[in-house]
């Protein structure tokens, strides 16, 4: 079935929309929790919780692509169960070395949140990542939103995964400097 | 901000950028038409660069030239006061010398012309690597500049290498096998993306 196809479906408040998406995106949104979170049941779990979100956000929302939509649901959700799994000290996905690299870029690496408009800072991400060669930008994303380990990313890309390292280093270093010249508060 | 928020920030990349870095991986191709031509062209252009060299290293009575250094010129020069007639004998010494004293430590030939990438490569050493770049291989009609029973491994890390040898040789050589190079011959070796490293050893 069509994305717009689903979102009708959502938007009539037809419950058929919530096994059209897990049927067409339940893998997907799995396969990211299960990145962040490195727990099968828990990712499964964060599925549904995503389904929900969905259900609840539209209509509110009209998403043209629902997959990036739907995603992006399902890593806010998985990130805030790993932040409690940390809590509870259990757990081993890839949320906190992600964080963890993503200090790099932050001029206080430990610092409180501020006040930030995350959705502006992610269209200036956008305006920087456009700016990278393919295989860069494809690197780049499938760490940093589709939070895959740096060894799947080399094995997807046919890379080795010193190379993918070497690669997310240099980005990282560069976006930095590219957020900052472009007056976003890192 | 923290590391949190410029997470969450990156949720916010476009719906676009997301999706192509989910699609799946196109491998490219290097066709083999122009690469077979460019090989060709640059088996020319070397050739005529060897040749011009030979002829200005037999006129010349220098020094030897050490095997430790890898400039430009440092293409084996005849033994002092040797003669044009005992210059093959000169020069097999010169070749089993280096051969004992192969230095070991690989060449790295990045950014650098292909004429001088095979006059570097001194055929000392046992290894070459190439880096995202090209490595031309030429044989005589002896089969120099490798010795009888030598032969080549390639091994890449990466996408988009490909070798081949040509004139009698083996038209194409995969990752990681091991092939004499023929006499008249040449071996290409477009690293691309990857790191190439050519073993060059002696059979067993």
């Amino acid at each position: 079935m069509e994305d717009a196809a689903i979102v009708a479906l959502f938007w009539e408040r037809n419950e058929r929309a919530l096994t059209e998406t897990a049927a067409k995106f339940g893998a997907y949104c799995r396969k990211i929790a299960m990145n962040i979170l490195a727990s099968a049941r828990d990712a499964e779990e964060c599925e549904n919780d995503t389904l929900l979100a969905a259900w609840n956000s539209m209509p509110a929302n009209r998403p043209a692509r629902l997959a990036p939509y739907l995603g992006r649901i399902t890593r806010n959700l998985a990130l805030d169960r790993s932040d409690a799994a940390r809590t509870q000290k259990r757990g081993g996905g890839q949320a906190a070395l992600v964080l963890e690299e993503l200090e790099e870029c932050v001029a206080a690496p430990g610092g409180v949140e501020e006040d930030f408009d995350a959705a502006e800072t992610g269209r200036q991400i956008s305006g920087f990542l456009r700016e990278l060669p393919e295989e860069t930008r494809r690197i780049f994303l499938r760490r940093y939103w589709y939070c895959d380990s740096t060894a799947d990313i080399a094995a997807r890309l046919g890379i080795s995964e010193a190379k993918v390292r070497v690669t997310l280093h240099r980005t990282r270093k560069k976006m930095a400097v590219y957020l900052a010249e472009r007056g976003v508060k890192v | 901000m923290t590391a949190r928020q410029l997470f969450e920030a990156v949720g916010f990349v476009e719906d676009e950028l997301v999706e192509q870095a989910n699609a799946p991986v196109v491998r490219r191709r290097v066709p083999w038409q122009p690469v077979v031509m460019t090989a060709a062209c640059l088996c020319f252009v070397v050739g005529v660069a060897g040749a011009g060299g030979l002829g200005r290293m037999k006129a010349s009575s220098a020094a030897p030239a050490s095997n430790a250094e890898y400039s430009m010129d440092s293409a084996p020069a005849l033994a002092a006061g040797s003669t044009e007639d005992d210059a093959p004998e000169a020069a097999m010494e010169e070749k089993e010398s280096g051969a004992a004293t192969a230095a070991l430590c690989p060449v790295d030939v990045t950014d650098y012309p292909l004429w001088a990438v095979c006059d570097r490569s001194g055929w000392e050493h046992s290894e070459l690597v190439v880096n995202a770049g090209m490595l031309m291989v030429l044989t005589d009609a002896d089969g120099a500049p490798f010795a009888a029973g030598q032969t080549l491994t390639v091994q890449a890390d990466g996408a988009y290498t490909l070798g081949f040898a040509a004139e009698g040789g083996a038209p194409e050589f995969a990752q990681g096998e091991t092939l004499t190079l023929p006499q008249d011959g040449y071996l290409c070796v477009l690293a691309g993306d990857a790191d190439v490293t050519v073993f060059v050893s002696a059979e067993p």
